[in-house]
């Protein structure tokens, strides 16, 4: 399973790849984007599975992206890792067809508990 | 709401959240608000995180000596806090934790939820207060480290450009 991460932080883009690795999801393949932009790009090449974002990025944010793959109709499995955890970003993320929400700061657990309802 | 309880306010919360996020995340060890300073010394650098909330534009910065900011970049990095870092990634991991705070903070304060966060700028020197601004500037140890929260507000536009 692909896994691509996409944070404008270098070092954000680190700690969730070790959380996940700490979270049992170390046997996955992982890519990286720095924002929306580049995310897009990298999902019409290699087609991951399951993207986890930030939120607040420049160029083109997470929201943007997720509302820009759906707007082709792309189906990816699509979550928020984002330091904004308002109901109102929740909601907003839910109706543009996010999976999950975890905020930062976050555990290993907190991943693997958002990531195990979309990852069989 | 005038700037200045707007900064009164922001930099309560602001001092909180890094106050509670050096305890967890950083694993600094204990934190204590050791009182608010008339500005912050001009030899502290640090990331600012500029926001936007229904009462008006604001900046949020954490500030340290260069130590101090290289243990709080090392101490997100699960690093020893005197361990050796480029600058570029001291910059984008202290960026990173003004980013955490200013997202803890939207929940801290009364519509706080509402507010939009900007992009993290570092600055290797305290930024100049603009004329009419309020400023807020509180001492912190988090842990061995000492620090600086600052809040000005109302924020100068030139902070909010898009990357």
């Amino acid at each position: 399973m692909r896994i691509l991460i996409v944070d404008d932080s270098k070092a954000m883009r680190g700690l969730v790849r070790r959380a996940l690795r700490q979270a049992g999801f170390g046997s996955h393949d992982f890519s990286e984007a720095a924002n929306g932009k580049e995310a897009l790009d990298q999902i019409h090449q290699q087609a991951p599975d399951v993207v986890l974002s930030d939120w607040n990025m420049p160029e083109m944010s997470g929201i943007e992206l997720l509302t820009a793959l759906r707007g082709e109709e792309c189906s990816v499995k699509f979550g928020f890792v984002t330091s904004e955890g308002t109901p109102e970003m929740k909601q907003a993320a839910i109706d543009a067809g996010a999976s999950f929400f975890v905020t930062k700061p976050f555990t290993p657990e907190a991943l693997e508990e958002a990531l195990s309802g979309v990852i069989g | 709401m005038t700037p200045v309880a707007l900064a009164d306010e922001w930099a309560a919360a602001a001092a909180a959240v890094t106050g509670e996020l050096s305890e967890s995340m950083l694993g600094l060890g204990e934190h204590e608000v050791l009182g608010p300073v008339e500005r912050p010394d001009r030899e502290l650098c640090g990331a600012y995180l500029p926001m936007h909330t229904t009462e008006g534009a604001l900046y949020v910065g954490i500030l340290s000596d260069t130590s101090g900011i290289r243990a709080l970049a090392n101490a997100l990095l699960g690093e020893d806090l005197d361990a050796e870092i480029a600058e570029p990634e001291l910059i984008d991991a202290v960026g990173e934790v003004a980013n955490i705070v200013g997202g803890q903070m939207k929940s801290q304060v009364p519509n706080g939820g509402t507010a939009q966060l900007g992009l993290p700028i570092f600055a290797w020197k305290p930024v100049e207060t603009p004329s009419g601004a309020q400023q807020r500037a509180l001492r912190l140890r988090l842990g061995s480290v000492n620090a600086t929260i600052v809040v000005v507000s109302p924020a100068p536009s030139t902070l909010f450009k898009k990357e």
